[in-house]
């Protein structure tokens, strides 16, 4: 096992790492930007190095700071976590050159999968059913050509790309090219690289996932599904296990489909095959892998009973996986918390986070990166944090879910979407596990809230304003001295 | 004893009194509705009542006259009045023809200039933050007013870019 790892990320992902790390005895170097020198991940980490300025491009995607601050302070390994460099494939490599472990599967797989339209052919070959689209060729008549033949809608994707950015659904023909424009820039910005594919638009389509690992000894494994259907925009905002679509069959089909894959590719570490199912043919087709950690893998850690970031690191470590007769126990279900305004079309939202006070209770599961006092930037995504729970079935888990939401306090000049998660939350169609990926702009969008004052939060406001001391049961003693019978006001709290 | 607290919540003004009853409840007076509370405890920073056969707790931060509230998962922020006055309207807003920056970012592009005239939805400025794209829109038909940015130009939240005025 690692003595000593550099965390390459920043937020809620590094301090779950932290956290994993820490359990294994290992020591954790964390890196930050000047945005982040009072951020919780670097105060939980045993060393940190500064980076640069707030940007990600003068910090997290600094490749050669990373690895600079990695060997100077004598680290064995880098993780990743996701986003920034995660599935950067000459990344992998120079850490590696650098005589570090990269903990993750091995460049040549992540410049394979990191391609989608590469990923695609790859899996084609793997008798892997994959989503009718055309990549053969960026020129504009041959895309618009292509697209008429897939037939509309169509969605445009980016090659490079990953997180729903660059990422547009084009319903009409007349929309396809400037569609096209706005994906390669948008994808220029995020990835580096402008290159653009199309895919038909699976109708009824649920978006679920298959968690799959392999290690260094030769063994694979997959840990069942994520369901991670409820986007908006194509990010996901809410995602459970397991899927209350699947049958046990179809469940089956899609793992062993899964592990062929992994198997015939030789995939170490952790992973995740991004399936389209049909809802209504339950027809499933290959759409991308991730080679790296999910945001959302907390599900799988709770329905599984296992840790996959401990998992991460013994793997990278050389170590076997020691799991056997993995099985789902329950549901959970998790809900991303971002700073944005769901009454302004969801633009994210920025500065002061006075309070900070996560829900607690059985298999309450609150991970995030913030803290009071912390100042939410315009530099990173906006997600605060991510509230997960588990219970006995769906049903449990869904009011489980909605009491955690209510009693998550998250104050500041930051505005949150939790307003708007409780709703989906609360929904009939919900409830009743109909999740198709245009849930949200069927059910619930364009989102407009109450957001009338409620008397409770008024009264409350006029309350705070002079606090007075609570009378405690002993006031009637006859202690003459007894603090209790001071009756001047003081503050409590301040 | 009474005392008397002034709030905007957006473009809403309210009064509201607490008075002090002997057997510690508290009458309140919300505009012309009256309730009466049982505070549990009652800080700064948090408060925890009976109202309407419910406890109810509220998280309350303070920041100079700002109130910032949460309440069951949800926020507001109000602003406390030292008295009641006309209510301010709200800044930035565009059905006045001001186009503002609704976050920080950078001016990526600029549709118009001083005194074109524009169409509904037309776009006037293309925002860039946090790794997104933003089209401001004229919100009405009319005439560029004011330009107060230029392309490549770091904006601030709040910060108005563009004024348009309606065709009379």
């Amino acid at each position: 096992m690692f003595k000593k790892i550099l965390i390459a990320n920043r937020g809620e992902i590094a301090v779950r790492i932290i956290q994993a790390c820490h359990e294994l005895g290992i020591t954790v170097v964390a890196v930050y930007s000047e945005a982040d020198a009072q951020a919780q991940h670097v105060r939980l980490a045993d060393e940190a190095v500064y980076l640069g300025p707030a940007a990600p491009s003068e910090s997290y995607l600094r490749a050669d700071l990373l690895i600079n601050a990695a060997c100077s302070t004598q680290c064995e390994a880098i993780h990743p976590g996701f986003g920034f460099l995660s599935e950067n494939a000459d990344f992998a490599t120079a850490v590696q050159q650098a005589g570090l472990v990269f903990i993750g599967p091995q460049p040549e797989t992540i410049r394979a999968m990191g391609s989608k339209t590469g990923a695609r052919q790859v899996m084609a070959a793997a008798g892997v059913p994959i989503v009718p689209g055309y990549q053969d060729s960026p020129h504009e008549a041959d895309l618009v050509a292509a697209a008429a033949k897939i037939g509309y809608p169509v969605l445009v994707k980016a090659s490079a790309g990953g997180g729903g950015k660059g990422m547009r659904r084009v319903d009409q023909p007349q929309d396809l090219v400037e569609a096209i424009g706005a994906a390669r820039r948008e994808a220029l910005k995020a990835f580096g690289d402008d290159q653009i594919y199309l895919e038909k638009y699976v109708r009824q389509p649920h978006h679920i996932e298959f968690q799959v690992f392999g290690d260094t000894h030769g063994q694979f494994f997959q840990l069942f599904e994520r369901e991670c259907s409820i986007q908006r925009r194509h990010q996901k905002i809410i995602e459970e296990t397991p899927s209350p679509l699947l049958t046990p069959d179809l469940r089956q089909r899609m793992a062993e489909v899964a592990l062929q894959a992994i198997q015939k590719i030789k995939y170490i570490n952790a992973g995740t095959l991004e399936f389209l199912v049909d809802g209504a043919t339950r027809d499933f087709y290959f759409l991308e892998m991730n080679t790296r950690l999910q945001v959302e893998h907390p599900i799988t850690e709770m329905v599984v009973g296992v840790d996959l970031v401990k998992a991460q690191l013994r793997v990278a470590s050389g170590e076997a996986l020691t799991w056997s007769g993995l099985a789902q126990q329950g549901h959970a279900i998790e809900c991303r918390i971002y700073a944005e305004d769901p009454t302004q079309q969801f633009l994210p939202s920025t500065g002061k986070l006075w309070r900070v006070i996560p829900p607690q209770g059985p298999n309450i599961r609150f991970d995030s990166g913030i803290s009071s006092g912390d100042e939410v930037t315009r530099h990173y995504d906006p997600m605060l944090a991510k509230l997960i729970v588990w219970a006995e079935n769906r049903a449990q888990a869904i009011r489980k879910l909605d009491w955690a939401l209510r009693h998550t306090v998250i104050l500041g000049e930051v505005t949150t979407n939790i307003a708007f998660l409780l709703a989906v939350v609360n929904h009939p169609a919900f409830a009743q596990g109909d999740t198709p990926t245009d849930f949200l702009d069927q059910h619930l969008l364009p989102w407009s809230a109450q957001t009338e004052l409620p008397l409770e939060a008024l009264i409350a406001t006029a309350l705070a304003e002079t606090p007075v001391p609570m009378v405690a049961p002993s006031a009637q003693s006859a202690d003459s001295y007894s603090p209790w019978l001071v009756s001047n006001r003081f503050r409590v709290g301040e | 004893m009474t005392q008397r607290f002034y709030y905007q919540h957006g473009d809403d003004l309210q009064a509201v009194t607490l008075t002090t009853q002997a057997d510690g409840l508290v009458r309140v007076m919300v505009g012309e509705q009256v309730y009466v509370v049982r505070p549990k405890q009652v800080s700064r920073d948090e408060v925890t009542f009976e109202f309407q056969g419910r406890v109810v707790t509220v998280h309350v931060a303070h920041a100079g006259p700002r109130r910032y509230v949460q309440y069951e998962g949800q926020s507001w922020q109000l602003e406390r009045l030292a008295k009641l006055k006309k209510a301010r309207p709200k800044m930035g807003d565009a059905a006045s023809g001001q186009l503002t920056a609704s976050m920080p970012g950078q001016v990526l592009a600029l549709g118009v200039q001083l005194g074109q005239e524009v169409r509904a939805g037309e776009m006037l400025v293309l925002l860039e933050a946090m790794k997104m794209e933003l089209r401001l829109a004229a919100p009405f038909a009319g005439r560029v007013t004011q330009v107060h940015c230029q392309v490549g130009q770091i904006v601030e939240r709040g910060q108005v870019l563009v004024e348009i005025s309606p065709h009379p």
